[in-house]
């Protein structure tokens, strides 16, 4: 059995049978009415949404920050985050999300939610209005990956 | 030293204090807390050549006063003649700190926010020289 093959098959069981076939009825919706940077923005909100109601515990550190932010994702199965500082941006990397499992490669505005989701837990910790978080475009379907950097 | 600067003397572009000056009404200058409020007051009163303890000499005059402003700058917490002159208008001069929070007194997660946000691109001009071009 090939690594494709595994990724395959873990793709196929990372969401639920329950939600699966909605969420491809709901994407594929969603698609056929909205310009793709509305329907980002749209997620974008619904993450912000969920991060307010899941809020995160005090950190003192990015690492911190990042096991909080694990504990949230473990909790509901979610897949797991690892926050990654350099000179000049801190790179966000969230794996095995079910949504990307089930949207990944299909559509590119499901990755909104996560970007909401950050942008509202790092506001929180106390990120600067001269910051923010923005989605970057990589080849790995199972991870999405954002960008705090300074924008303004 | 007090010097008023003028627009041609402003050479660099983030001279913030310079920048005020020159947006004309210097009693904003107490908005614009940078500097310790001592060191302010030391610098409205040195105008007033009367109310300083000084010789006539102009020249003689304008040395003491440039060295008890020095001595003002020097020791921004002590309370001056200067700040009672001017009828506590400015804040009491007693235990005067510094508005702007230094990064050593916040968290490692606030201090990666400051260093974030003061990164800038290098083809990207500072916010003042924008201002001065507009």
């Amino acid at each position: 059995m090939h690594s494709p093959e595994l990724l395959d098959y873990y793709r196929a069981h990372a969401c639920s049978r329950q939600w699966r076939l909605f969420l491809l009825a709901l994407a594929e919706e969603f698609d056929s009415a909205l310009p793709e940077a509305e329907l980002a923005r749209l997620m974008a909100r619904i993450g912000e949404r969920f991060a307010q109601a899941h809020g995160l515990p005090l950190a003192a550190t990015l690492e911190e920050l990042q096991a909080a932010a694990n504990a949230v994702w473990s909790q509901i199965d979610w897949g797991c985050v690892v926050f990654e500082e350099s000179v000049e941006r801190v790179c966000i990397h969230h794996a095995a999300s079910p949504l990307s499992a089930v949207l990944g490669g299909k559509v590119g505005w499901h990755t909104g939610f996560l970007e909401g989701v950050y942008r509202q837990w790092f506001r929180a910790a106390g990120m600067l209005p001269v910051l923010d978080i923005r989605h970057t475009p990589s080849e790995l379907v199972d991870v999405s990956t954002y960008t705090l950097s300074r924008v303004s | 030293m007090n010097k008023i600067l003028q627009p041609a003397e402003l050479k660099d572009p983030d001279d913030v204090a310079g920048l005020f000056q020159r947006l004309g009404d210097r009693g904003q200058m107490r908005v614009y807390r940078e500097f310790p409020q001592g060191q302010l007051q030391a610098t409205t009163a040195v105008i007033p050549a009367v109310e300083l303890p000084v010789p006539p000499p102009v020249p003689l005059s304008a040395a003491v006063a440039a060295s008890a402003h020095a001595d003002v700058i020097a020791t921004a917490e002590v309370p001056t003649k200067t700040a009672a002159l001017e009828g506590g208008s400015m804040a009491s001069s007693q235990g005067a700190t510094p508005v702007v929070v230094t990064a050593e007194r916040k968290t490692p997660l606030e201090q990666l926010f400051l260093r974030l946000a003061e990164v800038r691109s290098a083809a990207e001009p500072s916010p003042l020289s924008r201002l001065r071009e507009a």
